[in-house]
C-alpha cells in the first residue's frame, strides 16, 4: 500500500479502530459498510503495518460467554497515517462517534 | 448439509473457507465464526430470527467471500502451490521430456479444440445481437407424414399469437432477397419480411433511428419503411446519420429507411447474414401476392417466440399442441395432420442441425482417438520418467510423505503439463480450424458457412475441461504406479529391470498402435470414397463452365422486356471471343433447389414424379450433355410453335419402356407436349445416387425471370467474370449479377462431407501414426538405456552388432504386431458403422486392410531400428561399467 494514501473508506475504518471499535463486526455496525469491504480493508491495513491484531484470551471470552474475538489496534505508523488522512479528508473526524476507552484491558 | 438449513450463514462460511489458503484457514474461520455465532446468539436462535436479521447475517457472511479473495495473495506457501512450483521446476529441469509431452498433448488437444470450434460455430453458438437467446423458440408446422419442419401460414400465426399465454411475444418472418438501390448502384442483398413485433421479440436495439414496430406492419399501413443492418449502413452509407429518413429502392420500389439495427445483429439465420428488414405488409406493394395473408394452406412464414420467464419449453409445447388440435378441428381442409412443433433456440434450421449432429460423431471419434493416443504416449513417457525418478520418490516416501501426497504431487505435475499442452493446443486448434475452414465451401445445400469460427468462452471451457481430464487420465496410472516402489531396491539405486513396469509401457504402446491402425484404415476408406466420388461421370462437363444468376423480376422487368433482355444477352455473350456457348436455365444441376412435379402420358392417369428444368436452346451444348435421340431445342421452339419437351433416359424408360419415345405426347400442368429428344442422364443433387427422372422444357415457351446463365468457355472460366459483368452492364447498368462462379465449384461443394472426412481422417491418421512411432521409439530407447549393462555382457561374450539390433527390433516388432492384430480386429468391428459415409468401397476393403498395417509396420521398423542401432554401437567396456 502506497504510503500516505488511504481511500476515504479505508481511512474511515482506520479512524473507527482508533476510536476504540476494535473488532470486525463492531466496525461494520458503526460504519455501516458491508463486511466484504471492512474485512479486506483490515487485512490491507494490517499488511501495511497500520494495524496490529491480537486474539483475545480464552478466559476473557469465556467470561462474557462468547467465542474468542480478534481485536485490532493502531500502530504508531497507523496513527501517523490517520493524522495525514485527517488532513486530506476534513469530514473524517465526524464519521465516527468516539468511544472513550475500548473494553479491552 | 444439515447446517445449510439450520444455519445457512455458517454453511456459507464453511464453503467460502475452502478457498482460503490452508495456512490461514483456522484463524480466518475462527474470526468470522466467532462474530457470526455471537451475533446470532445476541439476537435469538436462527429459527426465531425475523427475516431482516436473517438477511443481515447472510449478507455479512457473504462478505467473507471478498475477504477470502483478498487472502489469495498469501497463497504462495500453500501446499498446492508448493506442488505446483515443484512440478514446474521438475518440468523445467527436463526440457526434452516437457517439450515432447507438451507437443504431443498440444496436437491431441488442439485437434479436439478445432473440431469443437467448428461444431460450436455451426451448432452451439446462439444468435448474435439478440437479448437472452435462451428464451427464443422456433415454432413450425409438423405434418404427421413428414419428418422435417414446415413453415406456418399467416392465419395460423395470428391465431397462435392471440391464443397463447406462454410467450411474451410471437413474431414471423419470410426470408427474401432484395435488389437494393441507393447511391452507388444496385446490389442484391438478403433480407427478411418481418411481422411488426420482430425486433421487440428479439430484443434488438437500434444503433440509429428506430426499428420496425407493429404500426409499420398494418396492412393499410402508411409510408413503406425498412430498417437496415449496421454492416450495410457502414458499407453503403459510410455510417452517415443522414441515412435515417432517406429513400432507398427495394426491387424497384421506394422505401424510407427508419433505422439501423445495432451491431452485430444480422437476422435470424446464423451463417446467412441479412441486411434489410421490411414489414410483412409491404408485400401489398411488392409482388401483390397478398392472398397469402388469408390462406391457411399457404405455408410461407418462419415463426418464433420468446418464452415468458419461468415458462418451460414443455409447458409451451403443451399449450401450442392444444391450439393446433383446435385449429385442426376448426379448419380440417387446411390443417388436417398439421401439428405444431416447438424447438428451443433460434438461428439454425432445426432439421439441418439434427442432420449435422448425426454427421459430427465421426470427426469427434477421430479426434478422440488422437487424444487417446496422445494420452497414452505421455503416460508412457511419464512411466519411463517415473522409473528414473524412483529414487527421488522413494526418498520422499522414506522421510515420511504420505502416498497420497506423492500421488497428488505427480498429478499436479501431469495436470500442469496438460494445461500447458492445452494452451499450446489452443494455438494448434486455431490453426487447424482455419485449415478446416479452407475446406468448406461458401454454401452447401441449405447451409451457409459465413460463420464466425473464432474462439469464444465455450471453446476455452471445452479445451480447459479436456486438458484437465487429459492430465488426470494420463497422469493417474503412472502416478499410482511409481508411488509404489520397493523402497529398499529403489534407494539402493540399482536399476534392475522389472517386468511389471515394462508391462505397463508395452501395453500402452500396443494400444497406441492399435488405435493408430483404426484411424489409418478409416483414412484409407474415406480417401477412396472421395476419389470414387470425384471420378463419377456426371453426364456433363463441369470444367470450363461459368455460372451466374440474374433476377429480372426483382428489377421490375415485364415479361416482354425480360425475353428481349435474355435474347440480347445470349447474343452478346455468344459473340464474345473465348465463349463457345451461352444458355439460360432455371436451376443448376446440383447444389441448388430443384423443381419437382408430376407428368403423365397423354390420356393415361398414371403420374410420374419427376424433376424438371427450363432451358434455352444452347443449354445442352453449354453443359456438354449429349442428345441420345432426337434433337435439342432451337430458337424456333418459341411461343408460336407447338410445345416440346426433352426427356432424360431414365424418364423415357419409365414412361415408355421398350418403345421409341420420340413423337410421344405427355401432359404437364394441363398442357400436351410433344417429346422431341432424349438427353443423356446427368447426376442431380446427390452425386452418389443414380440419376432420377427428369425432363427439360424450352425457356422460350415457359418464361422465367430468375435464371442461371451458363457459359462454356475456351479458357478457365474465372477469366470471363469481368466480361460477363461488362456485357450485362451494357444492357442494364443497374442489374445485379450474383452467385458468379465456375460450375466446378458447385460440384466441389456437393462433395463437402466426403472431402472433409477424407482430409480429417488422413490428417488425424498420420498424426496417430507419428505419435505411435514416437511412443514406440520412447519405449525402446528407455529399454536400451535400462539394459545397457546386459548389452555389454552380451557383446563381451561374442554377440555381434546385428544380434543386438535384432534383439530390440524383434521386441518392438512383437509389440507392433500385437497392436496391428488388435487394431485389425477393432477396425473390422468398427468400420461397418461407417458404411453410410462410404461410396464405392467396402468397409472391409482388402486393399486398405493390407496397406494400413504395412505403412504402420514400416514406421514401426524405423522407430525400433534407431534405438536398436544405438544399443549395438555401444562400447562394451563402457556398457559394462554402466551402474
Amino acid at each position: 500500500m502506497a504510503k500516505g494514501f488511504l481511500t476515504f473508506a479505508t481511512a474511515t475504518i482506520l479512524n473507527t479502530v482508533s476510536n476504540g471499535y476494535s473488532y470486525g463486526f463492531d466496525i461494520v455496525d458503526i460504519t455501516g459498510m458491508p463486511s466484504g469491504t471492512v474485512y479486506p480493508a483490515l487485512r490491507r491495513l494490517e499488511d501495511a503495518g497500520y494495524l496490529a491484531s491480537k486474539w483475545e484470551t480464552e478466559r476473557a471470552a469465556h467470561a462474557q460467554n462468547r467465542p474468542r474475538r480478534r481485536y485490532y489496534e493502531l500502530t504508531r505508523a497507523g496513527r501517523d497515517a490517520l493524522a495525514a488522512a485527517s488532513q486530506r479528508y476534513r469530514l473524517l473526524e465526524h464519521t465516527v462517534p468516539s468511544r472513550m476507552r475500548p473494553r479491552q484491558a | 448439509m444439515k447446517t445449510l438449513l439450520t444455519r445457512p450463514h455458517l454453511f456459507l462460511l464453511s464453503v467460502i473457507g475452502v478457498i482460503v489458503p490452508s495456512r490461514l484457514r483456522a484463524d480466518w474461520r475462527e474470526e468470522w465464526e466467532a462474530e457470526l455465532r455471537y451475533r446470532e446468539e445476541l439476537l435469538a436462535h436462527w429459527d426465531r430470527l425475523d427475516w431482516r436479521h436473517k438477511w443481515d447475517l447472510l449478507q455479512r457472511s457473504a462478505g467473507a467471500f471478498w475477504d477470502a479473495l483478498w487472502l489469495q495473495r498469501q497463497r504462495r506457501e500453500d501446499e498446492v502451490v508448493q506442488d505446483l512450483r515443484f512440478g514446474l521446476r521438475t518440468l523445467r529441469k527436463d526440457p526434452v521430456f516437457t517439450l515432447v509431452a507438451v507437443f504431443t498433448l498440444a496436437l491431441g488437444i488442439g485437434a479436439n479444440a478445432a473440431i469443437f470450434s467448428v461444431v460450436n460455430a455451426l451448432l452451439l453458438r446462439p444468435l448474435d445481437g439478440v437479448s437472452q437467446p435462451g428464451q427464443l423458440v422456433q415454432v413450425g408446422r409438423q405434418y404427421t407424414d413428414k419428418t422435417t419442419l414446415s413453415d406456418s401460414s399467416y392465419p395460423d400465426f395470428v391465431d397462435y399469437r392471440a391464443g397463447n399465454t406462454v410467450m411474451s411475444g410471437l413474431a414471423a418472418i419470410s426470408p427474401t432477397a432484395f435488389h437494393f438501390s441507393a447511391r452507388g448502384g444496385t446490389e442484391r442483398v438478403d433480407g427478411e419480411l418481418v411481422s411488426g413485433d420482430y425486433f421487440d421479440v428479439l430484443g434488438v436495439k437500434p444503433a440509429r433511428g428506430r426499428l420496425l414496430s407493429p404500426i409499420d406492419d398494418r396492412v393499410d399501413g402508411g409510408d413503406p419503411v425498412c430498417a437496415i443492418s449496421y454492416r450495410l449502413w457502414q458499407r453503403r452509407f459510410g455510417g452517415d446519420d443522414g441515412v435515417i429518413g432517406s429513400i432507398v429502392r427495394l426491387d424497384g420500389r421506394d422505401f424510407v429507411v427508419v433505422g439501423v439495427a445495432a451491431e452485430p445483429f444480422t437476422g435470424t439465420l446464423i451463417g446467412t447474414p441479412r441486411d434489410v428488414w421490411v414489414p410483412l405488409s409491404a408485400l401489398n406493394r411488392m409482388d401483390g401476392r397478398t392472398a397469402r395473408f388469408d390462406q391457411r394452406h399457404a405455408s410461407w412464414l418462419e415463426v418464433f417466440g420468446r418464452l415468458k420467464p419461468g415458462v418451460t419449453l414443455e409447458q409451451a409445447r403443451t399449450q401450442f399442441s392444444l391450439m393446433a388440435a383446435r385449429l385442426e378441428r376448426t379448419y380440417p381442409d387446411t390443417n388436417a395432420h398439421a401439428g405444431v412443433r416447438l424447438e428451443a433456440g433460434l438461428g439454425h434450421d432445426v432439421d439441418v442441425r439434427l442432420e449435422l449432429r448425426r454427421f459430427t460423431y465421426l470427426p469427434f471419434a477421430a479426434v478422440a482417438i488422437v487424444l487417446l493416443i496422445a494420452c497414452t504416449n505421455v503416460a508412457g513417457l511419464l512411466v519411463t520418467r517415473g522409473s528414473a525418478r524412483k529414487r527421488e520418490i522413494a526418498t520422499r516416501l522414506a522421510i515420511g510423505a504420505g502416498r497420497i501426497r506423492v500421488v497428488r504431487q505427480l498429478l499436479t505435475e501431469s495436470v500442469t503439463l496438460a494445461l500447458v499442452g492445452g494452451l499450446a493446443g489452443l494455438a494448434v486448434g486455431v490453426w487447424l480450424t482455419n485449415w478446416l475452414r479452407s475446406l468448406l465451401p461458401e454454401r452447401f445445400l441449405f447451409l451457409s458457412f459465413d460463420v464466425d469460427f473464432g474462439l469464444d468462452w465455450r471453446v476455452f471451457a471445452f479445451t480447459f475441461v479436456i486438458a484437465s481430464a487429459t492430465g488426470l487420465l494420463f497422469g493417474l496410472a503412472p502416478a499410482l504406479h511409481v508411488s509404489r516402489p520397493d523402497l529398499v531396491v529403489a534407494l539402493k539405486g540399482s536399476q534392475k529391470p522389472r517386468h511389471r513396469r515394462i508391462g505397463l509401457g508395452a501395453t500402452l504402446v500396443v494400444t497406441e498402435v492399435a488405435l493408430a491402425l483404426i484411424l489409418l484404415v478409416a483414412a484409407g476408406l474415406c480417401v477412396q470414397t472421395l476419389q470414387n466420388a470425384e471420378a463419377i461421370d456426371l453426364g456433363y462437363q463441369p470444367s470450363r463452365v461459368l455460372t451466374a444468376r440474374i433476377d429480372l423480376a426483382k428489377q421490375g422487368y415485364s415479361e416482354d422486356r425480360g425475353r428481349t433482355f435474355q435474347q440480347q444477352l445470349l447474343t452478346r455473350m455468344e459473340g464474345t471471343a473465348g465463349i463457345e456457348a451461352a444458355a439460360f436455365a432455371v436451376t443448376l444441376p446440383l447444389n441448388d433447389s430443384r423443381w419437382e412435379n408430376p407428368v403423365r402420358r397423354d390420356g393415361d392417369p398414371t403420374r410420374f414424379q419427376t424433376f424438371q428444368n427450363l432451358v434455352s436452346p444452347d443449354y445442352f451444348t453449354a453443359m456438354s450433355i449429349p442428345m441420345v435421340m432426337g434433337r435439342a431445342f432451337t430458337n424456333r421452339d418459341d411461343d408460336h410453335a407447338a410445345p416440346v419437351a426433352i426427356l432424360n433416359q431414365t424418364l423415357a424408360r419409365m414412361m415408355w419402356p421398350g418403345e421409341n419415345p420420340l413423337g410421344k405426347r405427355l401432359t404437364f400442368r394441363g398442357r400436351t407436349i410433344e417429346v422431341i429428344g432424349i438427353a443423356r442422364d446427368i447426376k442431380g443433387r446427390n452425386l452418389l445416387e443414380s440419376p432420377g427422372p427428369m425432363f427439360y422444357l424450352p425457356l422460350l415457351q415457359n418464361y422465367q425471370a430468375a435464371t442461371v446463365l451458363h457459359l462454356r468457355t475456351a479458357l478457365p472460366p474465372e477469366q470471363f467474370i469481368a466480361t460477363l459483368r461488362r456485357e450485362v452492364g451494357a444492357l442494364d447498368k443497374d442489374l445485379p449479377v450474383y452467385a458468379t462462379k465456375p460450375l466446378g465449384e458447385h460440384v466441389t461443394a456437393t462433395l463437402t462431407p466426403q472431402r472433409l472426412l477424407a482430409h480429417l481422417t488422413t490428417a488425424f491418421g498420420l498424426l496417430a501414426l507419428l505419435l505411435a512411432g514416437i511412443g514406440l521409439y520412447g519405449l525402446l530407447s528407455y529399454s536400451v538405456t535400462e539394459r545397457t549393462a546386459e548389452i555389454g555382457v552380451r557383446m563381451a561374450i561374442g554377440a555381434r552388432k546385428s544380434d543386438v539390433v535384432r534383439l530390440f527390433v524383434s521386441r518392438g516388432m512383437t509389440l507392433t504386431m500385437s497392436g496391428v492384430g488388435l487394431g485389425l480386429l477393432a477396425a473390422a468391428a468398427l468400420m461397418p458403422l461407417m458404411r453410410s459415409a462410404l461410396f464405392g468401397v467396402s468397409p472391409l476393403d482388402p486393399f486398405t486392410l493390407a496397406a494400413a498395417p504395412l505403412v504402420l509396420t514400416v514406421v514401426a521398423l524405423l522407430a525400433c531400428y534407431l534405438p536398436a542401432r544405438r544399443a549395438a554401437n555401444a562400447d562394451p567396456k563402457i556398457a559394462l561399467r554402466y551402474e
